[in-house]
């Protein structure tokens, strides 16, 4: 923009100077007639001469790479498969690309020009076209991505023509001196990431529901077995088949792992929220862990709190299965000699705050940024327990931002964790929807 | 062990002097099999049903003291069956428990709200666990 503004001006001065040295040609010349000034003003005029072609050619040269850039960028625009609307800041359309039109159901030459209110979207051709225009229309539009409130990116709905899943994103186009001349709206369809998302979870829940008969059967059968049902037993089948009920339990364990991330990640968890005593809740679960962590060699310890917690507003039964991860974690994690794991409960600020500390294996520093995810193991704790299936933090996770609070860890290698949960004591800090908290 | 075994002894006496009969209503054989084998050992009268239509009748037929009723059962699943109880007033006081593999909070809810007395997940439970559970609701309906 600049090689412009610099060129006009070069132009322009050009153009001053021929007109200056033509007017001097035709009147000085003849009235101080005098042969230096004729051949003075004539130099001066071939020179401005030939630096106004110079500058033209560069002009041209300059409005055609304008135009090819035009041509290349409305080349991109209309054949780009998501959806283009540029507008301004009174919502006027200035302009749409095909994919946008094929989305919304409205044509470009039908809108262009025109200003958009919000009462449009009543206006049955224009319905899903003001929706993306104006999201907070839709009622379950939900924002992934809020910079400020010139760039977001929001997930919507539309059902005209078709039924699609939306994610429009937002884009401001700054001016030189950082104005906003317009906006842009990235209009991407989504419809089959989220089916595909969606059978997937369909598919885990599906399989692991059918899982659980079988698997039950077979916990039935051993228990039975194992309890003389079918007559005494000696101690060595009933080592062997301990073994095996363990084992079946295990992956019991699993699949109501694998069913309980299938239903976070179909948003249909099921939460429950009622006002109580999280210290009550931890002092039923501590009590009912206690028989494993002796087991395990582990010293469980969960001082109440020394001054009764605030009641708060959490859904008990998720808040257990939270708490039981990270316990159970800390004793798989912390099995050595003179294991401890410590819980403390205490208000902070505006939360409630649950600390799980241990002595155990610890986390390494470079495996911090994917401890949440699915499926993700620290290569130590593969080590020290082969069994995990790398699900419980990210229900942990999930269950407690579902609270609308937080999960933090303080962890170092070879010398232990502390896990601590956060959760508001506002009950107004609970999401009204539930979203899916992923690391990627 | 002794003791546990005494009153596990013990209980079996109670329920078999009461002679309890309890319908057991579940598609899986396996499952089915299994329970209706503890169960008799426990000295509880079983009968078996396989689908819920089936269930209705043998609940009309046999006037059992509890029904164990699976929720995922063919021609009429287990919230029908629980619906058309409530609708029969010759056997709408039957308790009835559910034994299914249904986790989910909505699913305990609108059972326990069909009036079933107690929800149990079979792949948590043991089937002793089972049997005490029968007995405690059975406790609590005719003692």
């Amino acid at each position: 923009m600049k090689g412009v503004r610099y060129l006009s001006a070069l132009v322009i001065i050009l153009l001053a100077t021929t007109i200056f040295a033509n007017v001097l040609w035709f009147t000085q010349a003849e009235v101080v007639s005098g042969k230096r000034v004729v051949v003075f003003a004539g130099l001066f005029a071939a020179v401005a001469l030939i630096l106004l072609l110079w500058s033209l050619k560069n002009l041209i040269k300059l409005v055609s790479a304008l135009d090819l850039e035009k041509r290349q960028t409305s080349a991109i625009v209309s054949n780009l498969t998501d959806g283009l609307v540029e507008y301004t800041e009174d919502f006027k359309i200035i302009l749409m690309n095909p994919a946008a039109e094929q989305i919304t159901g409205v044509k470009a030459g039908d809108i262009i020009g025109r200003r958009f209110e919000p009462k449009d979207s009543l206006e049955e051709k224009f319905s899903s076209f003001t929706k993306v225009l104006f999201p907070i229309l839709v009622e379950d539009a939900k924002a992934i991505y809020v910079a400020d409130d010139r760039f977001k990116i929001i997930e919507l709905k539309i059902h005209n023509p078709l039924e699609r899943d939306l994610q429009v994103i937002t884009v401001p186009i700054v001016s030189e001196t950082g104005r906003n001349v317009s906006y842009l709206k990235v209009i991407r369809d989504i419809t089959r990431e989220k089916t595909i998302a969606r059978t997937k979870s369909e598919f885990i829940s599906l399989a692991a529901h059918q899982l659980r008969t079988p698997l039950s059967a077979i916990k039935w059968t051993l228990r039975m077995i194992l309890d003389g049902d079918a007559g005494p037993i000696n101690p060595e089948a009933k080592n062997l088949l301990t073994i095996g009920f363990r084992s079946n339990d295990r992956m019991i364990g699993l699949v109501n792992d694998l069913l309980d991330v299938a239903r976070i990640e179909e948003g249909r968890f099921g939460y429950k929220f009622a006002s109580g005593d999280v210290a009550e809740a931890i002092n039923v679960l501590v009590a009912s862990i206690m028989p494993f962590a002796k087991e395990s060699g582990v010293e469980l310890c969960f001082n109440p709190p020394e001054k009764k917690l605030p009641e708060i507003v959490f859904d008990r039964e998720k808040f257990i299965l939270a708490l039981t991860n990270l316990i159970d974690n800390a004793i798989h994690y912390g099995k050595h000699p003179g294991a401890r794991v410590d819980i403390r409960a205490y208000a902070e600020g505006e939360f409630v705050r649950v600390d799980v500390r241990d002595n155990g294996i610890g986390i390494a520093e470079s495996y911090m940024p994917k401890l949440f995810s699915k499926f993700s193991r620290a290569p130590n704790a593969i080590r020290e327990y082969t069994e995990g299936s790398g699900l419980g933090l990210f229900i942990v996770k999930n269950i407690i931002k579902r609270h609308g609070g937080d999960v933090m860890v303080k962890s170092e290698e070879g010398k232990g964790s502390i896990f601590s949960m956060l959760l508001p004591l506002d009950p107004n800090k609970i999401p009204q929807v539930s979203e899916v908290y992923e690391e990627n | 062990m002794v003791d546990e075994q005494s009153e596990v002894a013990k209980s079996s006496e109670e329920v078999k002097a009461r002679n309890y009969s309890v319908l057991i209503v579940e598609d899986d054989k396996f499952l089915r099999d299994l329970l209706a084998l503890k169960l008799k050992k426990e000295g509880f009268k079983v009968f078996e049903a396989v689908d819920g239509k089936d269930g209705l009748a043998k609940t009309r037929g046999e006037k059992p003291n509890i029904i164990i009723l699976d929720l995922i059962i063919p021609v009429l699943d287990g919230f029908a069956f629980l619906e058309a109880l409530k609708k029969d007033q010759s056997i709408e006081m039957i308790p009835v428990i559910v034994l299914s593999n249904l986790g989910q909070r909505e699913d305990i809810d609108r059972a326990k709200s069909l009036g079933a007395r107690d929800y149990m997940i079979k792949a948590q439970l043991t089937p002793i666990e089972v049997v005490e559970r029968i007995k405690s609701v059975l406790r609590g309906a005719y003692i």
